[in-house]
């Protein structure tokens, strides 16, 4: 793989060239700083431009043009790493050597750029039905998560533990934020994007990168130059420790804890909470709470461990039956413990070390992993692969005992069946 | 070793068979690290009564599920997973309704993982409190899945549709079915089904096929297994009736869905193999339902229905076309829906177009070795062969064919699901 950095003024391209994929991978990034942003509008703004353009008025249109370019994939979303909010567009298209037609990589990449700079607007007011259809399925959004236990508890657990943080809150807002959003006021949110955005673009595929850069200088124009420094963790005071148990008409009573953590060092966000999570809880069933929680005591099927790092806080979720949540907790903070405590072998730092490098090699035929990973290493100063390669080895028991001590459960969520 | 060269595709999967009947299948990427190799034995969820010679016998339905589960712990408890971690792989393994697969994926030691998976299902001791203690994992396994509403609807589905058909039953079972699934059960199964010879390894990804092919035999020269009794499963008489027109059901939904299905016999269609028939049918479908529709593009301007789409899938002698709506307004979309799946439109240039898309996915489709080990695993358990010439079967959908096959579907017998949100949630929770 061949990594390439083009830096532009108003832009950067981060490249990686590789012939490992019949397909090509782009996406372009629009980050800013979310303490000055209205996330909710911005979250709109996102599903309105992949809805229809200037060009392609309908969805139906945008669609056949798509299916025209041999099923061009395209897609996005907004997400938040720290205080940075990211509004993401990409699109998968064919490798153009199985393509006769000579520009069909300059056709998509004008299909692509077309809908970041021709949004469907009139007399600065978005189009109508863009705005009707997206709200609808944003409000739809707004409660679905109900619909699966685990990721309801989560948001309510999130809303209550950090209520004045944007830790807690959801970037696709409430019923009350969508409705205060206007065809008007969308395109407004479109301009700022373009004026207050730092803009990076990744390219993944097996292409004449400088070409491809040329080809996007041509069709892409950007002319606000952004720089600022935004912070990649929200660092939320400490709480003191909180339990609380909600009645809901489930099936399954749904467990959560929530250890936040101290600041971090990058080696430990790095290279030592993965393996930490990989002896304590990652989900194979041979780590602690494993162990604990399934194997010895039968108490569940399912468990996980969830770093959020850009929040500094642990999350342990896990579904069972009422009666068999006391148990749990302790099987989960005696799991906690040892970890604290170092009871755990060589052996097993030394699998959960083998094993996160096997995986990270894995994660090099992924197009999609590649692309995340290059830009959150130059963007965000994330390990790339060679670096997980390096430090990986460098990990011992005593920085996990450390991490552990940086540790601290603040939270027992319990989302109890119904009768 | 033979070769079954995908014709148009550029691709080939080299095959072999050991003495003892397991089928080997290995496909080739070099340019990648990963690979995976499964084991696939073709006994599922929805084989629990079958015959051995003269004697029938029945296990609880989740039989097939718990076997699964038991064969990832070793006669002391511990999972397997561990194993294949100091291997430095992944592992898993699932049951579907007619295969049960066990499958790692890693980049390093492969031989050893390959023999791995090959001992664990082969050689396995089965111990009593091992079997006892995995029963309360399964158990809430089902209950999580009660909490799930898209395998709620289906099964709810199944039952408006099908009389006799097994698919009317959670794969798992039911939480009594679990309860009464005794170590016997699984034993029997076990050995009924767990034979060389109704099972098959396939290996995807970075490995040199012949040495892929020689450890396989090498493992299993090694081996000596019990004649394999031939289990016949049960025939299932289904009447061409569906056994709802209409039905209503609460689930765990925010907003209500609804599902139209047509259910039309095989036998009509049987000039055509199966995959060119579901190709047929979901281009037209697509068409009509996908998001090129003119009806769909109506119906979400018009904000009367959030998603739309629409699949063809067959069930052992029927074929299913069925429609599937997101909306707050079922009594409004219903008649429209039905109205449009009863008279298909085949419009040509849609179809070209999805075939252009379609043909791109299947070029796109042989990259990765995780899903074409699926569809090597998928297309041997189900059909018995591989198709080489799905590219050629979408290049030859012509619109004669396509109104053909369409000709033969019987849209007499539909039947109408509304999944409405359950009415249990509280005011207060209101996601604001």
């Amino acid at each position: 793989m061949k990594y390439k950095k083009y830096d532009f003024e108003s832009f950067q391209i981060f490249t990686v060239k590789t012939d490992k994929f019949k397909n090509g991978y782009l996406e372009i990034n629009f980050r800013d700083d979310i303490r000055n942003v209205n996330a909710c509008r911005r979250n709109f703004l996102n599903q309105a431009m992949l809805y229809n353009s200037k060009k392609y008025p309908t969805k139906r249109d945008m669609i056949i043009a798509s299916e025209e370019l041999y099923n061009i994939g395209f897609g996005g979303g907004t997400s938040r790493y720290g205080y940075n909010i990211i509004s993401t567009f990409n699109i998968d298209f064919l490798d153009p050597k199985y393509i006769t037609e000579k520009d069909y990589l300059e056709k998509s990449l004008t299909f692509f750029f077309n809908m970041i700079m021709h949004p469907n607007v009139s007399d600065n007011i978005w189009q109508e039905e863009a705005y009707e259809v997206v709200k609808e399925r944003l409000h739809i959004q707004i409660e679905s998560p109900k619909e699966k236990p685990a990721s309801f508890a989560r948001i309510q657990i999130l809303e209550k533990l950090f209520p004045n943080s944007y830790s807690g809150k959801r970037l696709v807002g409430t019923h009350e934020e969508l409705e205060s959003i206007t065809r008007e006021n969308l395109y407004e949110e479109y301009l700022n994007m373009l004026r207050s955005s730092i803009c990076e673009i990744v390219i993944v595929g097996n292409l004449d990168m400088d070409e491809v850069v040329k080809m996007i200088k041509k069709i892409f124009h950007k002319s606000a130059i952004v720089k600022k420094e935004i912070p990649t963790t929200i660092q939320n005071p400490m709480t003191s420790y909180k339990e609380e148990t909600v009645q809901k008409n489930y099936n399954q009573t749904i467990l959560n804890m929530i250890y936040q953590l101290e600041e971090l060092t990058p080696f430990e966000q790095n290279f030592v909470v993965p393996i930490f999570d990989r002896i304590f809880g990652y989900g194979a069933l041979s780590d602690k709470l494993g162990r604990y929680l399934r194997a010895e005591n039968s108490l569940c099927y399912g468990y996980m461990t969830d770093f959020v790092l850009k929040d500094a806080y642990l999350a342990i979720t896990t579904g069972l039956t009422k009666e068999n949540v006391e148990l749990a907790i302790a099987c989960i903070k005696k799991a906690y413990q040892e970890m604290r405590d170092g009871i755990f072998t060589e052996e097993e730092l030394e699998t959960a070390k083998k094993k996160h490098l096997s995986d990270s090699v894995l994660q090099q035929d992924n197009i999609y992993t590649i692309a995340d990973k290059y830009y959150y290493h130059e963007v965000f100063n994330r390990a790339s692969f060679d670096e997980v390669e390096r430090e990986i080895p460098k990990v011992t028991k005593k920085d996990l005992c450390a991490l552990a001590k940086k540790m601290h459960l603040t939270y027992t969520f319990i989302m109890e069946e119904g009768e | 070793m033979k070769e079954i060269v995908l014709k148009g595709l550029d691709e080939k999967i080299y095959c072999d068979e050991c003495e003892n009947g397991l089928g080997i299948y290995v496909w080739v990427n070099p340019k990648i690290n990963t690979v995976k190799g499964s084991l696939t034995y073709i006994v599922g969820s929805e084989d629990v009564e079958f015959k051995v010679g003269t004697t029938n016998f029945t296990v609880p339905f989740g039989t097939a599920h718990y076997l699964e589960h038991m064969m990832c712990k070793d006669e002391n408890g511990s999972y397997m997973l561990k194993k294949f971690q100091e291997l430095g792989c992944y592992s898993n393994a699932s049951t579907y309704a007619y295969k049960t697969v066990y499958e790692f994926v890693g980049s390093e030691n492969i031989k050893e993982a390959i023999n791995l998976l090959l001992d664990v299902t082969q050689e396995k001791e089965f111990s009593l409190d091992a079997f006892e203690k995995e029963r309360g994992p399964i158990l809430e396994e089902a209950r999580r899945n009660l909490d799930n509403a898209s395998r709620d609807i289906m099964i709810e589905l199944n039952k408006s549709l099908f009389h006799s058909y097994p698919n009317r039953t959670p794969g798992v079972g039911t939480l009594e079915d679990i309860q009464n699934i005794s170590l016997e059960d699984l034993k029997l199964l076990y050995r009924c089904f767990y034979h060389p010879k109704n099972s098959f390894i396939t290996v995807t990804g970075n490995v040199n096929p012949r040495e892929v092919i020689r450890w396989v035999k090498d493992n299993q020269n090694q081996k000596e297994f019990p004649k394999y009794q031939k289990p016949v499963l049960k025939k299932y008489r289904e009447p061409k009736k569906v056994v709802e027109k209409y039905k209503e059901i609460a689930t765990t939904i925010e907003v209500p869905q609804v599902y139209l299905v047509i259910k039309t016999p095989l036998k009509p269609l049987e000039e055509y193999d199966i995959n060119t028939i579901l190709n047929g049918v979901q281009v037209v479908l697509s068409s009509n339902f996908g998001t090129t529709s003119l009806l769909k593009e109506e119906l979400t301007s018009k904000n009367l229905v959030t998603t739309l789409g629409a699949m063809a899938w067959f069930e052992k002698d029927y074929l299913l076309l069925q429609v599937v709506s997101k909306t707050k307004y079922p009594e409004e979309v219903i008649p429209i829906l039905k109205e449009k799946l009863c008279h298909l439109e085949i419009l040509e240039e849609d179809i070209e177009r999805k075939k252009k898309g379609e043909i791109a996915n299947l070029v796109l489709g042989y990259e990765d070795p995780e899903s074409v080990n699926d569809f090597i695993s998928y297309s041997i358990a189900k059909f018995g062969h591989i198709w080489d010439d799905e590219k050629e079967s979408f290049e030859n959908l012509t619109i004669p064919k396509v109104k053909s096959i369409l000709g033969k579907v019987s849209t007499k017998e539909l039947t109408i699901l509304v999944a409405k949100p359950k009415t249990h949630q509280k005011q207060e929770d209101t996601m604001n």
